[in-house]
């Protein structure tokens, strides 16, 4: 299925409206009103990232904070004690930890059956009753073995973020050329838009990027994340609430006549999860949110969807 | 960097194709050959007990400074070349974690300017260990892949002679030097 431009870049723009509802509390031990903290309540998008709230959260907090000395890069947040990670985008942690997946799957009277994800005007009126992702923010005790550490001029991040964008653009058309050819106005302007959650300064920058003239698409950027729950993996000496990242080169389709799918990549990478190329049988795919139907056109899927580092990064939940 | 070498140990090259490096596989281009590992397969595993000048302690009353650097190679899934991940230990076995001691302590000074100019912070980066999740520091493989296409295009090469040509080229700006006795072979 082709999607026409203007309805990719509609459908791209409404990826970047997306937010995710946090209310976030200071540490009980790290907070001077000796107790439960005022809640900071903001919707962040779903394309954005911890190390780009961490200002915000230090201005609102600072007066609370038992040690005044800390600086706003010292933040980290957690969810029922697991530290988040800070490269990984906000959408994709909120599908990982944040419990939505499985409300999503319930029997709740809205007519959806037990066990089957919940589609259109049913998954809306869900999503009105779903509260706000309650974490946890932290200016002790640095979790090191899960958070590198970040910096005051958020090098770290911008690193991290450009590796990404670098590893993307590798396995789009196999070489590293394109990335490099991006001019450092470029480049900026692909960073800042992210800062900024602006779309009309993305796109411009991003179809250079990903569609650059006379390049072949040879595998379409794609993280699989499987919690521990999912995996069945328990290694010792694992950060706590380890996830398993799994990718492989996905080539845009199988044969001339068959496209890939998501489907048929879960299965060729994970067929114990995924047994089945046309229905879920143990797990399903989230994106943005929403469970992905698995004879979903995968070149499409990362064309509309991509995060904006150019990887589709799909959380898999186990079905309840 | 003087390198004083107490212990040092390999784990065997361990491959799913038992009879890949008696047939010998063409190098075409830069992912073929490592096909024949899966991903995250570790390939290489070297301890090596460093001793090193640290000349930004002047307040020690010696100079030598002795840290642990742990090396460890794995394929890259996206990039099919030979990442090096390493971390490294204080003389109390306390994780070194910041980006500047390793190049100060760590990379020779003939590269220090090369690795730095590279990229945001550096050809070194911060990523998730590819089996533990820890925070690791590693070099970055975008550049490898060309590099290593422009020393062995055309060539026949076997996975063993594969590695020391990416040894060459990556393994030197982080202290990594192995020489062909250094490599186990199955009895």
């Amino acid at each position: 299925m082709k999607t026409g431009s203007r309805d990719l870049r509609s459908l791209q723009n409404k990826v970047w409206e997306g937010s995710v509802p946090l209310e976030i509390r200071l540490a009980s031990a790290e907070c001077t009103t000796y107790g439960v903290s005022d809640a900071f309540l903001i919707h962040v998008p779903r394309i954005s990232y911890i190390p780009l709230l961490l200002p915000k959260l230090h201005a609102f907090f600072r007066s609370s904070l038992i040690n005044h000395e800390a600086n706003f890069w010292d933040g980290w947040l957690s969810y029922e004690d697991v530290p988040l990670k800070w490269h990984f985008p906000l959408g994709l942690l909120y599908d990982l930890y944040s419990g939505a997946s499985e409300l999503l799957q319930d029997d709740n009277g809205l007519g959806g059956k037990k066990g089957q994800p919940v589609y259109g005007a049913e998954e809306q009126k869900l999503r009105d009753q779903l509260r706000t992702w309650k974490l946890t923010l932290h200016y002790e005790n640095w979790p090191s073995e899960s958070l590198a550490k970040l910096d005051q001029d958020g090098k770290f991040m911008r690193d991290a973020f450009t590796n990404s964008v670098k590893e993307a653009s590798f396995l789009r058309h196999g070489s590293g050329k394109v990335v490099m050819a991006l001019s450092k106005e470029d480049s900026t302007q692909l960073w800042d838009s992210v800062e900024q959650n602006d779309f009309t300064r993305f796109y411009p920058v991003s179809q250079r990027l990903f569609h650059p003239p006379g390049a072949n698409l040879r595998h379409i950027p794609t993280k699989i994340y499987l919690p521990a729950t999912a995996s069945e993996d328990d290694k010792e000496g694992t950060s706590l609430g380890h996830l398993k990242v799994v990718q492989s080169l996905i080539t845009p389709s199988l044969s001339a006549r068959q496209p890939q799918t998501v489907g048929t990549a879960l299965n060729a990478l994970l067929p114990s999860l995924f047994p089945s190329r046309r229905s879920p049988l143990l797990a399903l795919p989230m994106l943005h949110g929403a469970v992905v139907p698995l004879n979903t056109n995968l070149q499409s899927l990362a064309e509309a969807a991509g995060y904006a580092d150019g990887f589709l990064h799909v959380a898999v939940v186990m079905m309840v | 960097m003087e390198i004083g070498q107490t212990s040092q140990y390999f784990q065997s090259l361990r491959t799913q194709n038992p009879t890949c490096r008696s047939s010998g596989p063409c190098f075409q281009n830069s992912g073929q050959v490592l096909d024949l590992l899966s991903p995250y397969q570790i390939i290489l595993l070297v301890r090596m007990f460093a001793q090193l000048q640290v000349r930004k302690m002047p307040r020690r009353r010696s100079n030598d400074i002795k840290c642990t650097v742990q090396y460890e190679v794995f394929l890259s899934p996206s990039y099919r070349v030979p990442v090096v991940y390493f971390s490294m230990q204080d003389a109390e076995s306390r994780p070194l974690r910041d980006i500047d001691d390793v190049y100060t302590l760590l990379v020779p000074q003939a590269f220090k300017n090369q690795l730095r100019d590279v990229g945001v912070i550096g050809g070194i980066s911060t990523g998730d260990h590819p089996i533990t999740g820890i925070p690791t520091f590693f070099i970055h493989p975008c550049q490898t892949a060309e590099a290593l296409q422009r020393v062995a295009a055309g060539r026949s090469v076997q996975v063993e002679e594969y590695m020391f040509l990416w040894l060459g080229i990556v393994g030197g700006c982080v202290g990594l030097h192995l020489t062909p006795d250094d490599m186990w072979r199955p009895p």
